[in-house]
């Protein structure tokens, strides 16, 4: 089951139909592990097993390192974890195809509950006091439904105490969960497909990167870079207001993962807006306790330079992801190194010019690491990249004219969205102008579920399930 | 608020509307504006729509029901049968698969009685051979047909059909060399037919066609994704089929559900007119071909070659006419290249290219304009055309077919 088909959405509907009228919140505990686990199950009960053996380990394991939280114990759950994500996501993909573990399936999201498993480790080794769940809440911790497939990763603490609460849903959280489940819809079906695919066959990214075998020009691998890295956007952050919005019509409120990332001014900032909760995990997990064992700027460097190269491991074991983690965190390394240089020089530009110059020299440079995370392997990435860097080839276009129109139309849409918002804010924050905005907003609502409709025939699976 | 105050009257009737103008605003505009919107996009025909309103996409039961030219009742059924959708005889004759793009499949003017070239095929093939022994044609073309999905196509046919298809002529029309794309519809059908196997065997056994392999490759990844990675673990059947039992139901039920395609199709046309308005983009504007895409395209065709060879199956290439009109959305060096390489490729295979690239003369009658803009219509022929195509290919094809696709029983 798939956050935009029908049966999700009747799913959804009867599991708060039927958390409604529940007044306790163990009962409402048990109603909604029941249905995470239901709706896990139908991407297999295989899958179900796998999270329901991992659900048992990780308690298990927690409840070792709570009566004595040593090394030993905490290093015995992060190898149990570890030769989990190992054995299904992994060594089949590094396997060759006769052998047999070539053939293991990956239980849709492992990375994401692990890394929730690992977390709740973490926090107990660590003494955090708030992390004692009960064997019900902790299932529930890495079974919940909305993010259960992918993400966002949260951590126990922040879930148990909105898991414990009495009090049921209010009208907000039903409006606003509707609302980022309405817009998430938006953003999947009608815009990340649209890039997709192209408004007509040839239109899309996938042409680009999967049926063009070579020969791309400079602006093709620009704009396949860009559309991808929209698409991308739209996609997960789609899929991401869908989760949070499931999530928020039980009153439960889930990390956010997005906040505009592509307005960052630099890749520091982009890693603080884009894919939130995994980037967080990463620096409260690995970077911070790394970058803690030894003094000195040069050790500094090469944490981040690790944390970067795990986050593209993360994603999967190909060099390509390797590539991608590697060279953010050449760009972080890099930016760190020219903040240094400008705060010793003390150099001095208007702040407009500043900001537009670091807002290109961020957006260009996270736009074509894309191309490392797409590409169908490095021999296409590496012409891409070499297509960017050669004057002649920017002479030369392989896409469909509709592809370049297109990809423009929806990143200048975007941003020029993004730019009026605040503008907008300032002028819809008097009374009156809040009820013209109110008056007005069913027509956006209905041309946006109208939208949602027309391109919901079409059947694609969200991007970062893969992972 | 809480919702449970709803309930216990707690909240006054003032605020209980405040909260529900929007949801029942937006409901009431949803269920409006997505009936008006469905019944509009479900009046008009999809095919016709995206290329002009004086093209007329040829139907089954047209030629029974022009009666021109003195066509027998068998001979107007069997030219209807050929473009009833991947119509399947019932008699054991050798078939013949016609593919093209919607040059094949359209009538320009369009005068009752009036045929495509397939029909006129198999009505001569008809009139040589008579009913019981003639080939069966089948009219298997898409409109804006590219190579990928006439490999595609060729193979579903050719699985579906085993050894009794004897014959494939394709129209190879260069302004569909501009890409390499298989469209969802297309890519559907291989999924359905569970065609992926062969595709990938036809890949693995041609790694030599690099290009041509990696646009089949692309397709391949693109249904793997589609239907849930295999290492995800795709989604089970029973989850499916609840999902396809209700997007059935919604297509029953609801006006909206059902038009959803031509609502696609009618916000695609849209975009295209303010595109072409914007850009000032005509019908002569000039379509070049990319290296790359018609590099991989001449690949295909090796591949449906050897493909067909295979298969032991005639294949019969021809160039598609070229309106003989300057300015020209084809250039004369992708015309020239293409007329180059594609007999030399034919005979390095020794099969059957015809260059009818300029078989359709620019006489009155042949081609037409769209009167209301003004602009040549580039692509497509009349009745008239259609005939003059039909009557050079059983002229330069005729006696093979009759020949090769005779009855089994006579074969062997």
């Amino acid at each position: 089951m798939t956050f935009q088909s029908i049966s999700y959405l009747l799913f959804a509907l009867a599991i708060w139909l039927l958390a409604i009228p529940l007044s306790g919140a163990r009962s409402r505990q048990v109603l909604l592990l029941a249905a995470s686990y239901l709706f896990y199950a139908t991407w297999g009960f295989d899958c179900l097993a796998i999270l329901l053996a991992s659900s048992l380990m990780n308690y298990a394991a927690g409840e070792l390192l709570r009566k004595r939280p040593t090394t030993a114990r905490l290093c015995l759950g992060v190898t149990l974890n570890l030769a989990l994500l190992a054995i299904f996501k992994y060594l089949p993909s590094m396997a060759d195809g006769a052998s047999l573990i070539r053939r293991l399936f990956m239980p849709v999201g492992i990375s994401f509950w692990t890394f929730e498993a690992l977390s709740y480790l973490f926090d107990l080794y660590s003494g955090d006091e708030d992390a004692n769940p009960s064997l019900i809440e902790f299932c529930l911790y890495l079974a919940f439904w909305p993010t259960v497939l992918a993400g966002p990763v949260c951590r126990v603490g922040e879930m148990l105490v909105q898991f414990r609460r009495e009090e049921r849903p209010g009208w907000d959280d039903v409006a606003t969960g509707v609302q980022r489940i309405v817009l998430g819809l938006f953003m999947k079906l009608v815009l990340a497909q649209i890039l997709l695919e192209g408004v007509s066959k040839d239109g899309g990214v996938a042409y680009g990167f999967d049926q063009i075998s070579g020969g791309w020009g400079g602006v093709d691998a620009w704009v396949l870079a860009i559309g991808f890295g929209f698409q991308l956007f739209f996609d997960f952050a789609g899929y991401s207001h869908i989760a949070i919005g499931s999530a928020r019509l039980f009153g439960i409120r889930l990390p956010e993962n997005f906040d505009r990332p592509y307005l960052s001014l630099s890749p520091s900032a982009f890693w603080t807006r884009w894919h939130m909760s995994l980037s967080f995990w990463i620096r409260d997990y690995a970077f911070l306790p790394l970058a803690m064992l030894r003094p000195g700027k040069w050790w500094l460097m090469v944490t981040l330079a690790l944390s970067m190269i795990l986050f593209g491991f993360w994603h999967g074991a190909t060099a390509l992801f390797l590539l991608w983690g590697a060279y953010h965190g050449a760009l972080l390394v890099v930016h760190r190194q020219i903040q240094a240089l400008r705060q010793h020089r003390k150099l001095r530009v208007p702040p407009a010019l500043d900001a537009a110059a670091s807002w290109v020299v961020t957006f260009a440079p996270v736009s074509l690491g894309w191309l490392f995370f797409r590409s169908r392997d490095l021999h296409q990435a590496l012409e891409m990249w070499s297509a960017i860097f050669s004057p002649a080839r920017y002479m030369h276009l392989i896409l469909r004219p509709n592809c370049y129109i297109v990809t423009a139309a929806i990143v200048v849409g975007y941003f020029a969205i993004e730019s009026i918002r605040p503008i907008l804010a300032r002028v819809t924050g008097g009374e009156r102008a809040q009820v013209v905005v109110r008056a007005l907003s069913p027509a956006w609502y209905a041309a946006a579920v109208l939208l949602i409709v027309a391109y919901s025939a079409q059947e694609s699976l969200f991007v970062y399930f893969r992972f | 608020m809480k919702l449970e105050e709803l309930g216990k009257g707690r909240i006054g009737l003032r605020t209980l509307a405040y909260r529900l103008y929007v949801p029942l605003a937006s409901l009431l505009l949803v269920l409006l504006a997505g009936h008006w919107i469905a019944i509009r996009a479900g009046r008009f025909d999809p095919e016709t729509a995206l290329q002009n309103q004086y093209l007329r996409f040829q139907k089954s039961g047209d030629a029974a029901a022009g009666k021109l030219d003195g066509l027998t009742p068998a001979e107007a059924a069997a030219a209807d049968r050929v473009i009833a959708d991947w119509y399947e005889p019932t008699q054991s004759n050798g078939q013949v698969l016609f593919l093209g793009n919607s040059q094949t499949m359209a009538i320009n003017d369009y005068r009752a009685g009036d045929m495509v070239a397939a029909q006129w095929l198999q009505v001569s093939l008809l009139r040589q051979i008579g009913t019981r022994e003639a080939p069966a044609l089948v009219l298997g073309s898409l409109p804006n047909i590219t190579m990928p999905e006439t490999v595609a196509r060729t193979v579903e046919f050719s699985e579906s059909r085993g050894r009794r298809l004897k014959q494939v002529i394709v129209a190879l029309t260069l302004r569909e060399w501009r890409g390499v794309g298989i469209r969802p519809e297309v890519q559907n059908e291989i999924a359905a037919h569970q065609l992926a196997g062969p595709l990938a065997e036809l890949i693995g056994s041609n790694r030599d066609l690099v290009h041509g392999d990696t646009v089949l490759q692309g397709t391949l990844q693109a249904l793997k994704n589609s239907a849930g990675t295999a290492e995800s673990g795709s989604a089970p059947p029973v989850s499916s089929r609840v999902e396809r039992t209700l997007q059935k139901f919604a297509g029953n039920n609801s006006v909206l559900f059902k038009s959803r395609p031509y609502i696609v199709v009618e916000l695609f046309i849209q975009y295209m007119r303010l595109r072409d308005w914007l850009l000032g983009i005509k019908s002569d504007a000039p379509r070049p071909i990319p290296f790359e895409t018609y590099r991989a395209n001449l690949e295909m065709v090796e591949l449906l070659i050897r493909y067909a060879r295979a298969r032991n199956c005639d294949l019969v290439i021809y160039l598609a006419p070229i309106r003989p009109l300057q300015p020209n959305p084809t250039l004369a060096s992708d015309l020239a290249r293409f007329r180059a390489d594609l007999p030399k490729l034919c005979a390095r295979y020794h099969a059957t290219c015809l260059d009818y690239s300029d078989l359709v003369p620019e006489t009155k009658g042949m081609w037409t304009d769209y009167p209301d803009i003004r602009q040549p219509d580039y692509a497509h022929f009349t009745g008239a055309a259609h005939r003059l195509l039909a009557r050079r290919l059983a002229e330069d094809i005729g006696s093979r077919l009759t020949l090769a696709a005779a009855p089994r029983s006579n074969a062997q």
